[in-house]
C-alpha cells in the first residue's frame, strides 16, 4: 500500500459500507502495554494467534485466531502509538465476529486492555456530535445493563430528538449502567449508522459517502481522545516512598447514593470474580479491600464508605489495570462519578 | 502463634477462634492506633505509635500509644471476644505493668521522669466484660463504623485537652496511613503477613511475563517491598525482625503450595494458576493456618497422652514388684 494506506483503507470502509452488500465492521478501542512487532510471540503465549502485516503508515492487515474453536476474524490494525483501533469485518454472523474479538482481548489481558470509560464520558461523545451544525443525530436504542443480568434494550422513538437527561433519569431510575448507544448521524448530505459502547467496543453498520471517514474522525478520534485523557488521569498513581516515608495518591469515587452493608457485600463478591481479593473489613459498613490484578500484578486497597469509595494503588497500578477496576465499580454503581484526587 | 494444649482433643473451631480473634484484632490496632494518631496531630497534639519507654526500675515498655498532652496518657490496645474471667483478668495483669514512673526521652532534651496515666482501648462490644472487674484502668471503647467512634467507657482520663475531645465520642476517619503502611512492630498473624506478601509478590512479577505458568521474584526485592510496609518510626534495627517475619509468610505460602522457596539461591517462583478462585484470600489463608495450627495441637496431644500413658506404666510395674 505504501504512502496513503490509511487514506486508502478508509477509502475501501466509506466504499463497502455505503453499498448494499455493507456488512457490519467490529471496532475495539484498546491500549496496548508492548509494541506492535511483539503482538504475535505475546498472543502465542496467550493460546491465541495474532497475524499481523504492516502495510505501512501505522497500518497493518490483522487475522485473529481464537483460542478454543480456531476461529479466524481478519481486519486492521491501526497504531496510534498510545492506543490501538481494531477492526474487525464480518464474514458470516455479525455476533459472532464480535464475540471472538472480546474473548481473544479478554485472553489477550494486560498485553492489550479495552479503553473502558462511564457513561458519562459516552454521552459526552454523543453530546459533541449533537452539537455539530447543520446535522441531525437520530437515536435508534440505547443498552442498558445490571452487572449479573442481561441487557435491557431501550427503543427510542424515532421522531423523538435527543435527550441526554432523559437516558440519565433512565440509568437513575433503574440503577443499570449505560452500556451501549444505538444511532444515525446526519451531516454534510451523507449519514453513519453506529453502535458505540461504555467498553471500547463498536459496531459500524452502514451509511452514505465517507460515511466510515466522518465517524472515524466525529466519533472514534473523539473516544480515543477521552480513553487518552482517562489514561493520563489513571498514570503515575503507584505508591512512592521517599526519604522513607510512602506517599500515596487516592482515586475517590462518589457513587451518587448512600452505600450500605449489602452493596459492599455486592461489591465484595463482584470484585472477587475478577480480583484476588482479601476483606480485611467487611462493610459494616466501613469495607476495606485488598485487591490484586493478577493480569498485570496491580494491588489495591479499597476503602468503601456510605458516601464514597476510595481506591489507593500499591506499589504497581497500572493505569489499563485502574480503568478496568473503576469500569467493574461502575457496572454496580452506574452513576458513580471521580470526585477528586489527593 | 501457639494453642495452648490442654487434656481435651485440640477443637477445630477454638483454634479458628482464636486466630480470626488475632487477625481482626491487628488489623484493628493498625487501623484504631494511626487513624487516632492523625486524628490528635490535627488536634495539634502529638503522639508516638510503639514508642520504646524505659521503667524507672529499667524495664523496657513499648505501649501501642504515647499522647503527650499536659499530662502523658499511655493508650494501649487490648482485643479480646472472651467473656472468660481468667482471660480478661490475664489482659488487666498486662495493663498494670504500666502503672510506673518512665523515663521519656522525645530525641531532643535528656529523659526526663514522667507517670501516665493509663488508658486501655479494647472494641466497644468487649468492654462490658471488664465492667465490674477489679482494678480496671480507665477504658476507651472503639467501634469501628463510616468513622472510628471511641467512648470513654471507665473512667475518664485527667488531662482536660485530651478529655475534652470527647463530646461523649471522639470520632476520627479513617486514615490514609493503614493503606500506606501494613505492619506495626508488634507481631501480626501469620495469615495476615501472608496474605500482604502474597499480594506484593504479583507487583514484583516481571513486566513482560504475563502468560507464563509461573514467574520468578528475587527474595531482596521482596525485602525491600516488605521494608516500606513498615511505618518510617521504625528503625532500621527492626530489619532483621522483619526477614523472620517475611521467611515465616513464604515458608507458610510454600506449605500450602502457592510458591516455591529456593532460599539458598533466594528466589521465589509463583504459581499463576494457584488460588485463583478463590473469593476472599484471607478468609482462605486463616483456614489454611487453621489447619496447620490444628494439626500441631492434634500431634502435640497425642504426645502428651503418649507421655502420660508411660509415666504410668512403670509407676504400676514397681507397685506389683514390691508385692513380690
Amino acid at each position: 500500500m505504501g504512502v496513503g494506506a490509511l487514506a486508502q483503507v478508509y477509502f475501501d470502509l466509506d466504499r463497502f459500507h455505503s453499498s448494499c452488500e455493507a456488512r457490519p465492521l467490529h471496532i475495539f478501542s484498546v491500549f496496548p502495554k508492548i509494541v506492535i512487532d511483539d503482538l504475535s510471540r505475546f498472543a502465542h503465549e496467550a493460546g491465541v494467534d495474532a497475524i499481523l502485516e504492516n502495510k505501512g503508515e501505522r497500518i497493518h492487515e490483522f487475522e485473529i485466531v481464537s483460542a478454543r474453536k480456531r476461529q479466524h476474524e481478519y481486519g486492521y490494525l491501526i497504531d496510534h502509538a498510545k492506543i490501538w483501533n481494531i477492526l474487525i469485518r464480518t464474514v458470516e454472523s455479525p455476533t459472532v465476529a464480535g464475540n471472538v474479538v472480546e474473548r481473544w482481548l479478554e485472553r489477550m489481558y494486560p498485553v492489550v486492555c479495552r479503553s473502558y470509560m462511564s457513561s458519562n464520558d459516552l454521552l459526552t461523545v454523543i453530546d459533541d456530535l449533537s452539537k455539530i451544525k447543520d446535522s441531525k443525530l437520530e437515536m435508534r436504542s440505547y443498552v442498558l445493563r445490571a452487572h449479573d443480568s442481561h441487557e435491557t434494550v431501550k427503543k427510542w422513538k424515532s421522531d423523538k430528538p435527543y435527550s441526554r437527561d432523559e437516558i440519565e433519569r433512565s440509568v437513575k431510575r433503574e440503577g443499570q449502567l449505560l452500556e451501549a448507544v444505538n444511532f444515525l448521524f446526519h451531516v454534510e448530505h451523507t449519514f453513519f449508522h453506529t453502535r458505540i459502547q461504555t467498553d471500547g467496543h463498536f459496531v459500524f453498520y452502514k451509511g452514505g459517502q465517507y460515511c466510515f471517514s466522518n465517524f472515524q474522525r466525529l466519533v472514534l478520534s473523539k473516544f480515543n481522545e477521552i480513553a487518552l485523557t482517562n489514561h493520563k488521569f489513571f498514570s503515575n498513581r503507584e505508591r512512592r516512598v521517599v526519604d522513607g516515608k510512602a506517599e500515596v495518591s487516592r482515586i475517590i469515587l462518589d457513587p451518587a447514593r448512600n452505600l450500605g452493608k449489602t452493596d459492599f457485600e455486592r461489591l465484595s463478591s463482584h470484585l472477587s470474580t475478577k480480583y484476588s481479593t482479601a476483606i480485611l473489613h467487611g462493610g459494616n459498613p466501613w469495607l476495606l479491600l485488598n485487591l490484586m490484578d493478577r493480569g498485570d500484578g496491580s494491588s489495591y486497597d479499597l476503602h468503601g464508605y456510605p458516601s464514597e469509595i476510595q481506591v489507593i494503588p500499591f506499589n504497581r497500578g497500572s493505569p489499563e489495570s485502574l480503568m478496568r477496576l473503576i469500569y467493574a465499580i461502575y457496572e454496580l454503581f452506574p452513576l458513580t462519578e471521580i470526585k477528586e484526587d489527593t | 502463634m501457639k494453642i495452648t494444649l490442654s487434656l481435651k482433643y485440640p477443637d477445630l473451631e477454638s483454634v479458628r477462634r482464636i486466630i480470626k480473634s488475632e487477625v481482626h484484632a491487628y488489623i484493628d490496632a493498625i487501623t484504631v492506633l494511626s487513624s487516632l494518631q492523625d486524628y490528635l496531630r490535627n488536634v495539634g497534639i502529638d503522639s508516638h505509635i510503639e514508642k520504646r519507654l524505659m521503667k524507672k526500675n529499667g524495664e523496657p515498655k513499648k505501649p501501642d500509644l504515647l499522647i503527650l498532652s499536659g499530662n502523658y496518657i499511655i493508650v494501649d490496645h487490648k482485643y479480646t471476644e472472651s467473656e472468660n474471667e481468667k482471660t480478661l483478668i490475664s489482659i488487666l495483669e498486662k495493663m498494670r505493668e504500666y502503672d510506673s514512673a518512665f523515663m521519656f526521652n522525645n530525641g531532643k532534651t535528656s529523659s526526663k521522669e514522667i507517670n501516665p496515666e493509663v488508658v486501655m482501648l479494647t472494641p466497644e462490644r468487649s468492654v462490658r466484660h471488664f465492667r465490674g472487674l477489679l482494678d480496671c484502668p480507665i477504658t476507651w471503647g472503639y467501634s469501628l463504623d463510616s468513622e472510628i467512634a471511641i467512648k470513654q467507657m471507665i473512667g475518664a482520663v485527667k488531662d482536660s485537652r485530651v478529655s475534652s475531645l470527647f463530646s461523649p465520642d471522639l470520632t476520627c476517619t479513617v486514615a490514609e496511613e493503614i493503606s500506606k503502611y501494613k505492619f506495626f512492630i508488634s507481631h501480626p498473624p501469620l495469615s495476615y503477613t501472608s496474605c500482604e506478601i502474597y499480594h506484593a509478590l504479583w507487583t514484583l512479577s516481571p513486566s513482560y511475563q504475563f502468560f507464563a505458568p509461573e514467574f520468578e521474584v528475587k527474595y531482596d526485592d521482596i525485602l525491600d517491598v516488605f521494608n516500606t510496609s513498615f511505618p518510617p518510626w521504625i528503625c532500621h534495627e527492626a530489619r532483621q525482625l522483619n526477614i523472620t517475619r517475611l521467611n515465616d509468610a513464604l515458608d507458610f505460602l510454600q506449605k500450602i503450595g502457592w510458591i516455591k522457596w529456593f532460599k539458598a539461591e533466594k528466589l521465589v517462583i509463583v504459581y499463576r494458576k494457584k488460588g485463583r478462585l478463590i473469593a476472599d484470600l484471607l478468609s482462605y489463608l486463616i483456614d489454611c493456618h487453621v489447619k496447620i495450627e490444628h494439626e500441631k495441637a492434634v500431634i502435640r496431644f497425642e504426645k502428651e497422652i503418649k507421655k502420660q500413658e508411660q509415666l504410668q506404666k512403670p509407676v504400676a510395674q514397681k507397685k506389683l514388684a514390691d508385692f513380690a
